[in-house]
């Protein structure tokens, strides 16, 4: 019994923070750009309107891409959209949670960059409003892993 | 000198003296008696018959006896079976059960029971990490909101952070340099 004890003890206490090795992460992603003063939602991203409503002062919403990254632990991935690049690095990976780095590199070369971690489905949006306020770029992000 | 007792308490105190039961001055009393009074040296002298008389030398009784079958004898008579109580008595007949061998505890593993548990444990190990890491054929399954922010980090000269609800994801604003 006591043996039986410390396996059971051993396998709660390291299942859910083991780390798996050569794991990879797709992470999928949906551009979005809107303008100051601008109106309107176009039908390709109109489900999205619910997280646009949130952008004051911002409309003429409309696609600039759409692209999927897979990342492995540790290796970066990127993809470049609208003048912007987009970079996804998964630096953990568990069973019930990966956790990624995203970076938005603007058009001047400067990074923007949040670290989360993801439960399976995990969704998250990212929006990088230009230097001068007239447009923005909603990244809607999904994480599958 | 003259001693004032009784012929009972004589007796008692030279009963406790052949005994070597004396305390305080009852030793010198009873030497006095010993010497002065001869039925006090009588009944010493009869304790000490008595005593001689059931004495046994029994290194020579011993040479007499054959141990060699002493305890097989005594194992032949065990018998295993478990206590029993004798019909229409109170009386329980104990028997000493046969002792648990010594058996270290890492030899206890090897059960079927742990065998199983360990079977299962290692399907375990190896099933969930495939779960995690093998895409859905059908797509990327369920949508969820909980996210958990770790870090921000931004050249800009602005972010804002808004975390996820049950119904809408967490957003984090950036403002491009």
């Amino acid at each position: 019994m006591r043996s039986l004890a410390v396996l059971l003890l051993l396998l709660l206490t390291l299942a859910p923070t083991t780390v798996l090795a050569g794991g990879e992460a797709s992470v999928a992603v949906e551009v979005i750009q809107g303008t100051k003063g601008g109106s309107g939602t176009d039908s390709k991203v109109s489900k999205h309107s619910g997280t646009l409503s949130n952008f004051g002062g911002f409309g003429g919403w409309k696609a600039a891409g759409s692209f999927t990254v897979k990342t492995a632990l540790g290796k970066a991935a990127s993809k470049s959209v609208s003048g912007r690049t987009f970079t996804a690095t998964l630096t953990e990976l568990t069973a019930s949670k990966a956790k990624v780095k995203l970076v938005i590199t603007d058009p001047k070369g400067k990074d923007h960059a949040v670290t989360s971690s993801f439960s399976k489905g995990g969704q998250t949006v990212l929006t990088s409003k230009s230097s001068d306020g007239s447009e923005m770029h909603v990244f809607v992000v999904r994480v599958s892993f | 000198m003259t001693i004032d007792i009784t012929t009972q308490e004589r007796d008692e105190l030279i009963q406790r003296y052949y005994d070597g039961e004396t305390i305080g001055r009852e030793v010198e009393l009873a030497e006095k008696l010993l010497q002065t009074d001869p039925e006090a040296q009588a009944l010493l002298k009869s304790l000490q018959d008595i005593s001689n008389s059931i004495s046994v030398d029994i290194a020579q009784a011993l040479a007499g006896e054959d141990f060699s079958s002493y305890w097989s004898n005594i194992e032949a008579r065990l018998d295993d079976a478990p206590a029993t109580v004798e019909p229409d008595s109170d009386v329980v007949v104990a028997r000493q059960a046969a002792p648990i061998p010594s058996v270290p505890w890492f030899r206890r593993l090897f059960t079927p029971a742990f065998g199983a548990v360990a079977l299962a444990a290692l399907v375990a190990v190896a099933v969930i990490p495939n779960l995690g890491t093998s895409p859905s054929p059908t797509g990327p399954g369920p949508l969820s909101y909980s996210v958990e922010i770790e870090e921000v980090e931004s050249a800009g000269p602005l972010v804002i952070v808004q975390e996820a609800t049950d119904s809408a994801p967490s957003i984090v604003s950036f403002t491009e340099s």
